[in-house]
């Protein structure tokens, strides 16, 4: 497994959107209010970026949309996990934790 | 989970035309809600939009990346979603047409026809005529050809010199001029096609030897210097076993050794059957005697930028130069510029248009007939394409379907049409006579099969939408309620229908005029006296190479040896020596004097043909003796020199005198300077010369003894297998001379044959589509009347319920076709008087409005029309009134 920094946060990205929509579908402002919270505030997550991935993963198949309804009656685009993201985070979750647990193996003998 | 496949579609299709809108709609959402949550928290509404936009980060290039996704996205749904749709519709097609096997079958094998044929004969057309020659730049090459009195004839050596010497139009110009040779040495000798060439003549065509030089070096091309030859591909595969080391060593050819200079492509070879290239030279002490001696060709390219008009203006130039320079052999000599692409196929370009025409006829009749097919088939849908729209099915979906199904019953006739078009090339190229150029360039054409595959799926697009008409109209109910008649279309599909059956008619008849005077014109052609006998008879070409048999008395011997073994042959009854075949394209035209007339201007001399032949070629080739005598074993080398006169130059020579008895002395020399002449001692009945279709020449005869010839045609009259004799003449020769071949073997029955291969081709072509025109002219007149008659079987139960008698039904329902095919038949008759006009060049002794042919086409389609309507008649008039009323 041999990636560079920016990839790291690319991917990891993806894993934490795939992630968050497994509880319900949610549109991208609940997504990223929710990555803040889960995170404690220690993953700062670019708006700009997170739209860039909901779509970039739309396009791939991962995540499927629709418009709805908000909470305070707007209309507002709902993503939601498709069997096809579902896999894809399992995979990736798998990978993550190796990836981690190295890192972590690495780091304590040091 | 997901939504249902009809909302989804609709949903998306909806999105992607709003792709960018949506995205700025989500933008907008999640920067007005975090923009709130910051208000309130207490911020002011101004600072708490600006701080919203900044945690967004990058929003611009967000926008254009997210647009882009989705974009992409949506083509791609698009996309995999007519595929799908598509994927059913050629599925419910198939199946559709799996449900009428007959009229798929017809359709589909209909449009086959057209196409395969279409595109057999279009390759044979591209491959001879349009299909550049394979040498370097070939619309630069051309023939530069002498006239004489406005013919085009061979040049002679020194007029060509003088031309090269003094044109500014060509690069280079080289020489050509027949060669035939016999190789000997590594097999079985063998008499083969060679031409003597100018230094240049391969760098002109632009074509490099496979191993060795294509140029012939300076002291090749010497009067008398080193002998050298170019070999072609095939000769070097087949006779020489693709030896490597052959260049550089020395073959025998007329018993005497050539280095092999070269060895020439196959494919660059040219003529396609020429083996060898010799050096053309020529003796200069003797170049200024050569004017009016003409046998040789030139070939020449063109300079960068040169025209052909130009060129030939240069050429006229030069010539009418010559004229006043050399008035004794140039006072009706001319200059002519061809190019070479016209000179190879320039005959053939006619009847191959012809033929593409007549084969074009067969592609519209065919697709008339699908046409037909469909409208017909069209009409009985409408009832279950009004129920279907009536149960929701969407107008579009049903078009397309419609469309679809034309589409893949189009596609099905194009394929089957590919593998008939393969057959089919293959055959032609089989078939066709081997006096057709080009023949090895011929390739099925991907081009024209696009193109007629294109042609017929807009035939079937057009009339496969036919029924459609019937949803498009606001009313399906009244469809409904007339039991899917198609009622309002009815008049309309009629027309439409009675159109397409005159024009199929029209088409059939202008093909089978055409095929009529091909037809027509062949039995005239066929009935002509070609002035011999053809059956029990073989010949074969026998070539003496001049380094073995010098003089004019060894040949004379050696021939007169050989007529004896001839005749030993068992079965042989008799056996001559001729030169030239007849009917084949050989002949030297000289001009001659009559002793005792007054002396005329050089360019008013009259001229003939004079060939040789030994006494017995006469009697054995059948050829009359009209008066006087023919040659006996008296004329001989130095006894009284003699002559034979055909009937036709007796008439156009001696008019009002006996020509038996008079002295003539013609032009041309013999080396040893003694004049071609002779007494005339009898006159005999004339010889087709070059074909059965040109008129006769004028012609002399002299005895071989007296002017023997090295090479001749000798024929045998036989009473044996021609097999049997022809072994045992090999043998013959063989032990005569073992380097000696025959060639060109063949009976006069053959012989005949080969010379009215062209015309014959040509003839069972069009006829050949003449036939499908008219099988398909009927499946169309059939397919439209019977048709008719099951629209108006209530009609005709009513009538037979009444009383009408079978054949007054009969009579009803045929004299409908017979309306339509009247029609057509006028259409088609003036069309093909119109037509035919263009095919006069290509027959004989026979009219191009010929009313025999006329009368009989017209009769032969008025019974094929008969015949196809009748059918559906009986089946009519055999109706049961009571079922027939009770159908709907």
């Amino acid at each position: 497994m041999n990636r560079s920094g920016s990839d790291l946060i690319y991917g990891t990205l993806n894993v934490l959107v795939l992630k968050t929509l497994t509880w319900e579908p949610m549109h991208g402002y609940a997504i990223s209010n929710w990555l803040r919270e889960r995170s404690g505030g220690t993953l700062q997550v670019d708006d700009a970026a997170l739209y860039k991935a909901l779509h970039r993963l739309e396009a791939q198949g991962a995540v499927d949309s629709e418009w709805g309804i908000s909470e305070n009656n707007r209309r507002a685009k709902f993503y939601r996990l498709t069997a096809l993201g579902r896999r894809q985070l399992r995979d990736e979750r798998t990978a993550w934790m190796e990836f981690a647990v190295a890192v972590t193996r690495v780091l304590r003998t040091a | 989970m997901l939504p249902r496949p009809t909302r989804r579609r609709v949903f998306r299709l909806a999105l992607f035309r709003r792709s960018a809108a949506a995205v700025e709609e989500e933008f907008a959402f999640h920067l007005d809600m975090r923009a709130n949550e910051l208000i309130s928290a207490g911020m002011e509404p101004e600072a708490a939009r600006a701080e919203a936009r900044r945690q967004f980060g990058d929003l611009d290039d967000a926008r254009r990346y997210c647009k882009r996704q989705d974009e992409q996205r949506e083509r791609q749904t698009m996309r995999s979603e007519l595929m799908n749709e598509l994927t059913q519709d050629v599925t419910f097609a198939v199946r559709t047409l799996r449900r009428s096997p007959g009229f798929t079958l017809v359709a589909a094998l209909t449009l086959a026809i057209g196409i395969g044929a279409n595109t057999a004969i279009f390759s044979v057309v591209r491959g001879i005529l349009l299909r550049p020659l394979p040498f370097a730049a070939p619309s630069q090459l051309v023939m530069v050809a002498s006239t004489m009195r406005g013919q085009r004839s061979t040049s002679s050596p020194a007029n060509v010199y003088d031309w090269r010497a003094q044109n500014h139009s060509f690069t280079s110009m080289a020489v050509l001029s027949g060669h035939s040779a016999v190789i000997t040495g590594a097999g079985d000798p063998e008499q083969i096609r060679g031409l003597d060439v100018g230094a240049n003549f391969f760098p002109i065509l632009g074509v490099n030897a496979i191993a060795g030089t294509a140029v012939f070096a300076p002291s090749d091309t010497a009067w008398q210097g080193t002998k050298a030859v170019l070999v072609n591909e095939t000769l070097w595969r087949s006779r020489f076993g693709s030896d490597p080391g052959l260049v550089g060593s020395p073959i025998t050819l007329d018993n005497e050794r050539y280095r092999v200079a070269g060895i020439i492509p196959a494919r660059s070879a040219w003529p396609t059957d020429v083996m060898l290239w010799y050096p053309f030279t020529y003796d200069p002490a003797d170049l200024a005697n050569s004017r009016g001696a003409d046998y040789i060709n030139t070939i020449a390219r063109l300079k960068p930028g040169a025209t052909l008009a130009r060129a030939s203006a240069d050429m006229s130039t030069i010539a009418a130069r010559l004229r006043q320079q050399y008035p004794k052999s140039n006072s009706d000599v001319g200059a002519l510029v061809v190019p070479m692409q016209e000179w190879i196929t320039g005959k053939l370009r006619l009847p191959l248009l012809i033929l593409l025409g007549g084969v074009a006829f067969v592609l519209l009749i065919a697709c008339a007939n699908v046409a037909n097919l469909l409208l017909v088939r069209g009409v009985a849908r409408e009832g279950e394409l009004a129920v279907r729209t009536a149960l929701g099915a969407g107008r579009g979906r049903l078009v397309r379907q419609l469309v679809t199904e034309s589409m893949v019953l189009s596609l099905l006739g194009g394929a089957a049409g590919f593998l008939f078009a393969i057959a089919g090339t293959r055959l032609l190229e089989s078939a066709a006579p081997k006096s057709i150029p080009r023949l090895t360039s011929i390739h099925v054409d991907g081009a024209v099969l696009a193109f007629t595959l294109a042609i017929s799926v807009v035939t079937g697009a057009i009339f496969g939408l036919m029924p459609a008409r019937a949803m498009l109209r606001p009313d399906i109910s009244k469809t409904l309620r007339e039991g899917g008649r198609g009622g309002g279309q009815q008049a309309g599909n009629h027309r439409a229908r009675r159109a397409l059956v005159v024009a199929e008619v029209a088409l059939s008849v202008v093909l089978l005029a055409g095929a009529g005077l091909l037809i027509r014109s062949f039995t005239r052609l066929m009935n002509v006296d070609p002035g011999f006998r053809t059956d029990h008879s073989i010949s074969f070409a026998l070539s003496l190479p001049e380094a073995k048999y010098k003089t004019p008395a060894q040949q004379s011997q050696f021939m007169s040896s050989v007529m004896e073994h001839m005749r030993a042959i068992p079965g042989v009854q008799s056996a001559g020596a001729g030169l030239g075949m007849p009917l084949t394209n050989f002949g030297f035209g000289f001009t001659f004097t009559v002793s005792g007339r007054a002396p005329l201007k050089p360019s008013d001399e009259p001229d003939a043909e004079v060939r040789v032949a030994t006494p017995d070629y006469f009697p054995t080739m059948g050829i009359r003796m009209v008066r006087g005598r023919g040659f006996g074993p008296l004329d001989v080398a130095g006894g009284n020199r003699v002559l034979l006169i055909t009937e036709t130059a007796a008439r156009q020579f001696f008019p009002n005198e006996e020509p038996i008895g008079k002295h003539v002395t013609f032009g041309y020399r013999r080396d040893d300077s003694t004049h071609l002449e002779g007494d005339i001692v009898g006159v005999v009945a004339d010889v087709k010369q070059s074909s059965l279709a040109t008129t006769t020449l004028p012609q002399f005869w002299a005895p071989y003894d007296q002017w023997p010839m090295s090479d001749m045609n000798v024929v045998l009259h036989t009473s044996r297998e021609s097999q049997l004799v022809v072994a045992d003449a090999r043998r013959a020769i063989r032990e005569l001379d073992p380097d000696l071949a025959i060639a060109h073997v063949a009976t006069l029955e053959d012989v005949m044959a080969e010379s009215v291969a062209q015309p014959r081709f040509y003839m069972m072509l069009l006829s050949a589509f003449a036939v499908v025109a008219i099988l398909l002219a009927a499946i169309g007149i059939y397919g439209v009347i019977a048709y008719l008659v099951g629209q108006r079987a209530r009609e005709i139960g009513i009538r037979i319920a009444l009383g009408a008698s079978p054949s007054r039904v009969v009579n009803l329902v045929v004299r409908e076709g017979a309306a339509m095919v009247a029609v057509g038949i006028g259409v088609g008759v003036v069309g093909a008087i119109a037509l035919t006009q263009l095919m006069r060049a290509l027959l004989f002794d026979t009219k191009a409005t010929d009313p025999a042919t006329y009368i009989l086409v017209t009769l032969v389609l008025a019974t094929v029309a008969l015949v196809a309507s009748s059918v559906p008649a009986l089946r009519a008039a055999n109706v049961d009134p009571a079922l027939a009323m009770r159908t709907d």
